[in-house]
């Protein structure tokens, strides 16, 4: 059975319907942004404005220095989370295709500075971008058009209404970090704001992430490689050509003897696919893949978790029928498999270049030189 | 007018005189779409000479493509457009360590895991400015689009726009420029390669790939057919000093359809020329000319080159070196010249009045010189010392000897046309099989009647080029300061003003003399080897554009001119005349002829009836060097009744003359004699 039959079989055991050309459930997104040069609220531009407003002392204790992601980045304490599995707890050993699954590979970068305090809330200038580095005759080349986004962050509670009217007259996009609270819940602390900020724009990057994996599987079929989790993307589901690879392991998934199990994946192995039911977002099937042989011992290294949409029969509840499950089974022995096709080149000199592909390292050097560093 | 109205380039470089139609053809998208940007950092900023830029991996661009930047920001209302040539590239990958890529297959080059995807990888160029346009005010480089240079942009990129439309036209096609499926003439300018505004042009190349001399005979077909008739006239003298290099240019070459296209695109005719005229010494035994074009069917076109004693003396010094000359032989060398050659010389004492006109005349003046000095048991003799008389005689009278087929014995004469040379002649001096005091010889006495000639305007043309192979071994840049060295640097120097014109050729340019290549306004290049490339004079080149040099083939020239900033590189066809290798195997050499048949060959250029039976009765009771002697005279004299003539020489000649008489006569011994010592060997 060809690759093709074998999906569009699989997607019927699952879901009972023939699979589609295109998909429709992203009717309710807006598309994906025209082409749109970065500079079009630059951080020159953005400088320009708040100095008008604020004057050069606003400016003292913000002088440019690293990005905020580098100096505030949130990290949640290391656990072990249960969960669901949705096949037998076996080893699976997966061989590695001569012709390669994926097509394209997504990634989001954002950058945010701080450009001034006012009236105790941060002004903070966010750039998000997005962009699909597509694969074409063995060379990576943009799909579509990067989307990028420019944003000044503050608090409307704090600066006031003048102050926020003026900043909003500017022209640049403003967006209140502070909106959904409550007066007396705004925090005092500066830096709380900023991190709240941080994650205003992880969200804003996160959106424009899933506005272009959503493009890509309405246009394509061909498969595209999420960098991160795919959870929060509602719009991916068991049909869609896209699945999200983790390459960090903050929550490990499963049982003490399946963590165990997990962490002595060799090279080239699998581990089951478990469900992994998020909240608010919602829950995606999920499995461990080991790229690499672990190097000196370290249990994590080269060990990524492949996300995808699971099967819709299981919002019933009930497990999988034992066709279906096989062809869920083939299913992500193949996404496997696509992965593992592309552990070269080596994405050296990251750091993380035992878990990043280099069409996400690609397609992260495409984005540095769109937005800086 | 302004230099982005298309009409000025339009008038500047596609004048039907100046680039055919065919080369503005439609412009495929290189042309209009751009192949790069300019690139400039903090640690590799742009200048005004420089600058750096990316393309496509794809893009066609190599070192010594001519580019085009179109600048982003007016300045003074202009946008600036800057022309260049890559001299350098560089290619990278995303990799910072070659030792990632080592990583990433596991140390073993065929093991590693199969990569579905390419690294990211850049084409990074570095060019050299060729021209800004606007000229002032002179800035970096600004960052734009790169596009690659069309005819047009060549043209203006290389100050060709100034000298090759219009009527007052000195452009002088010298090769093709190529880059992206494109291709542009590029012109030498009349007044800086033949004068008076610079002149002489210099070739190096290594031997074997015929470039240097297929560059020279191309040249000179493209100057022949567009030296501008308001420059005046031109020829060529060749001096062929190895292998049959030379010997055939009349007669046509082996062409391919791109050498033909190149031919019709820069408006020469692939036609061998048709005026050229064969110089050459006899062989030592003098029964026939001493070329490798002696074949029966060509052997009438070659022309003897034979001096006498005149002709010679006045040469002398190029073949005494400095321990001959002295000053004492000198001065009687001077009076010699003055006092004896060619008019009476009568003194008592003597055994009779003498008239010398050649080597045999000057041997019996010397005898009887060193008779008197015997006879008077004196040291001196005029002043000159008889150990001096002894050396000078020694040394003269060894000079026909030593140039034997070239000097000869009996005053014989046979020349260059001096006086009659003609517009668009090539006049070869055969010296390639003759002994390196010859050629020397030859070489001066043949330059330095060139330069009198143009100096009194009496050559018959207004411009001569004169070619010159293996300038390394007549100009080094060490080694003895001879005669024909310090008159090649005399032309190169002061030469343009003459209209004598110097086109050198050698392997290693490093080792001519750095006047003579400095004075060369245009300078050729072909292969050149990696030492050579290693020496000082190459140090303002690239790394890369060595690299090109080391790796052109037949054909291709990097080419340097006063009005190129930069050096180009440029394609040439083969040469419309039929190489050395193919004239010798079409035309073999002719076998050494037999004294009858040589003087027959030579008598039948004046009267065909003459038969090889009738020449071998006629000189059958005569020894060799007469009937040579009177083959000559007949040569020289041209009569009209060559038989008659031929046979009155032969019996003049016969005859023994006043200093056979003498040598053969008894004299009185010397009453002192002398040691060889003192004659000075």
């Amino acid at each position: 059975m060809s690759t093709v039959s074998l999906e569009a079989s699989f997607r019927q055991m699952l879901c009972g319907l023939p699979a589609p050309t295109t998909l429709t459930h992203v009717t309710n997104l807006s598309p994906v942004p025209a082409p749109r040069a970065p500079a079009d609220h630059s951080l020159r531009d953005a400088l320009r404005a708040v100095r008008t407003l604020f004057g050069d002392g606003a400016f003292a204790a913000a002088q440019p220095g690293p990005p905020l992601e580098r100096l505030a980045m949130r990290s949640d304490p290391p656990h072990v989370s249960p969960c669901t599995l949705l096949e037998p707890a076996d080893i699976r050993a997966i061989s590695v295709p001569d012709t390669p699954l994926v097509a394209a590979f997504l990634d989001g970068v954002q950058r945010s500075r701080v450009l001034a305090y006012a009236a105790g809330s941060p002004i903070i200038y966010a750039t998000v971008a997005a962009a699909i580095r597509e694969r074409r005759t063995r060379r990576l080349e943009t799909w579509g058009a990067p989307s990028v986004r420019q944003t000044v962050f503050a608090s409307r509670a704090k600066l006031g209404e003048v102050m926020w009217n003026q900043l909003v007259d500017s022209g640049i996009p403003v967006v209140d970090i502070t909106a959904e609270m409550r007066s007396d819940a705004v925090p005092d602390h500066p830096f709380a704001l900023r991190a709240r900020a941080l994650d205003l724009v992880s969200l804003e990057r996160e959106g424009l992430e899933r506005r272009l994996a959503a493009e890509w599987c309405r246009q394509e079929s061909r498969w595209l490689w999420i960098d991160g989790g795919i959870s929060g993307n509602l719009v991916l589901d068991e049909q869609s050509t896209a699945f999200g690879v983790v390459k960090s392991h903050t929550t490990l998934y499963g049982t003490s003897a399946q963590v165990m199990a997990t962490l002595g994946l060799n090279e080239g192995e699998r581990s089951p696919v478990f469900l992994v039911g998020h909240q608010p977002r919602r829950a995606v099937a999920s499995w461990y893949l080991r790229l690499r042989t672990a190097a000196g011992g370290d249990p994590l290294h080269g060990l990524v978790r492949v996300e995808v949409a699971p099967p819709t029969a299981l919002a019933s509840g009930d497990p999988l029928p034992p066709a279906a499950l096989d062809f869920f089974t083939a299913y992500c022995d193949r996404i496997s498999a696509g992965i593992l096709a592309e552990r070269a080149p080596l994405s050296l000199p990251d750091p993380r270049w035992d878990t990043l592909t280099y069409g996400i390292h690609a397609c992260e050097m495409y984005l540095d030189a769109l937005v800086g560093s | 007018m302004h230099w982005l109205d298309p009409d000025l380039h339009q008038d500047a470089v596609t004048s039907p005189a100046a680039v055919p139609a065919a080369v503005t053809a439609d412009l495929p998208d290189p042309f209009t779409l751009p192949l790069g940007r300019v690139v400039a950092t903090e640690k590799k900023p742009n200048t005004p000479h420089e600058f750096h830029f990316w393309t496509a991996l794809d893009a066609p661009i190599g070192i010594g493509t001519i580019v085009r930047v179109e600048g982003n920001t007016p300045v003074e209302a202009v946008i600036p457009r800057v022309y260049g040539v890559v001299v350098e590239g560089f290619s990278y990958s995303d990799l910072q360590s070659p030792l990632h890529d080592v990583l990433g297959h596991d140390g073993r080059p065929s093991q590693g895991p199969l990569a579905h995807t390419d690294r990211t990888e850049i084409r990074l160029y570095t060019a050299s400015v060729l021209r800004h346009i606007p000229e002032e005010p002179l800035q970096p480089v600004p960052l734009g689009a790169v596009y690659l240079a069309d005819d047009a942009d060549v043209a203006v990129a290389l100050r060709m726009d100034g000298y090759i439309s219009g009527e007052a036209s000195t452009g002088i096609p010298v090769g093709v420029y190529r880059a992206g499926g494109m291709r542009s003439p590029i012109f030498l300018d009349a007044d800086f390669l033949v004068g008076p505004e610079a002149a002489h042009l210099n070739i190096s190349g290594v031997s074997g790939l015929a470039t240097k001399t297929s560059a020279i005979e191309w040249l000179l077909q493209s100057i022949f057919a567009h030296f501008p008739a308001h420059r005046g006239s031109v020829a060529a003298v060749c001096f062929n000093v190895k292998g049959p290099d030379l010997c055939f240019l009349d007669q046509p070459g082996k062409l391919e359809a791109a050498d033909l296209e190149m031919y019709e695109m820069l408006g020469v005719p692939p036609t061998p020329f048709r005026d050229v005229r064969y110089f050459a010494p006899f062989t030592a035994r003098g029964y026939a000319l001493n070329t490798l074009r002696s074949h029966p069917a060509l052997a009438d076109s070659v022309s003897p080159l034979t001096w006498g004693l005149g002709e010679v003396l006045q040469f002398a010094e190029v073949l005494l070196n400095k321990d001959d000359i002295d000053a004492k032989a000198d001065a009687l060398i001077d009076f010699i010249r003055e006092r004896v050659v060619g008019k009476d010389f009568e003194e008592a004492g003597f055994s009779r009045t003498h008239r010398v006109q050649s080597f045999a005349d000057l041997d019996a003046w010397f005898r009887d010189v060193l008779r008197k000095l015997e006879d008077s048991n004196g040291d001196t003799w005029r002043t000159h010392h008889a150990a001096t008389v002894r050396k000078v005689r020694n040394r003269l009278s060894n000079l026909s000897t030593r140039c034997a087929g070239l000097v000869t014995d009996d005053g014989a004469v046979s020349d260059l046309p001096f006086g009659s040379f003609v517009d668009r002649a090539v006049y070869v001096v055969d010296v390639a099989n003759v002994e390196e005091d010859a050629q020397d010889l030859v070489f001066a006495r043949v330059v330095s009647r060139l330069r009198e000639q143009l100096e009194r305007r009496e050559l018959g043309v207004d411009h001569v080029i004169v070619f010159v192979d293996e300038l390394n071994k007549y100009a080094p840049h060490d080694g003895p300061d001879t005669y024909v060295r310090k008159m090649l640097l005399d032309i190169a120097e002061r030469g343009r003003y003459l209209g004598l014109v110097l086109f050198g050729a050698q392997q290693f340019r490093s080792q001519v003399h750095r006047r003579v290549t400095g004075n060369a306004g245009t300078a050729l290049y072909g292969r050149m080897d990696g030492d050579e490339l290693a020496s000082p004079g190459y140090q303002v080149l690239s790394p890369a554009v060595k690299a090109r040099m080391s790796t052109l083939d037949k054909g291709q020239l990097m080419v340097r001119h006063p009005h190129f900033t930069q050096p180009v590189f440029v394609r040439f066809p083969r040469p419309a005349v039929m190489s050395g290798r193919d004239g010798v195997e079409k035309f073999p050499q002719a076998p050494e002829p037999s004294l009858a048949q040589a003087v027959t060959r030579e008598l039948r250029r004046l009267d065909e009836s003459i038969e090889l039976g009738w020449v071998q009765q006629t000189v059958l009771l005569y020894d060799e060097p007469v009937v040579i002697a009177a083959r000559n005279a007949v040569m020289r004299l041209r009569p009209d009744d060559v038989k008659r003539a031929f046979s009155r020489e032969l019996a003049k000649r016969s005859r023994p003359s006043a200093s056979d008489v003498e040598s053969v006569a008894p004299r009185p011994r010397a009453l002192r004699s002398f040691s060889p010592d003192e004659y000075g060997g």
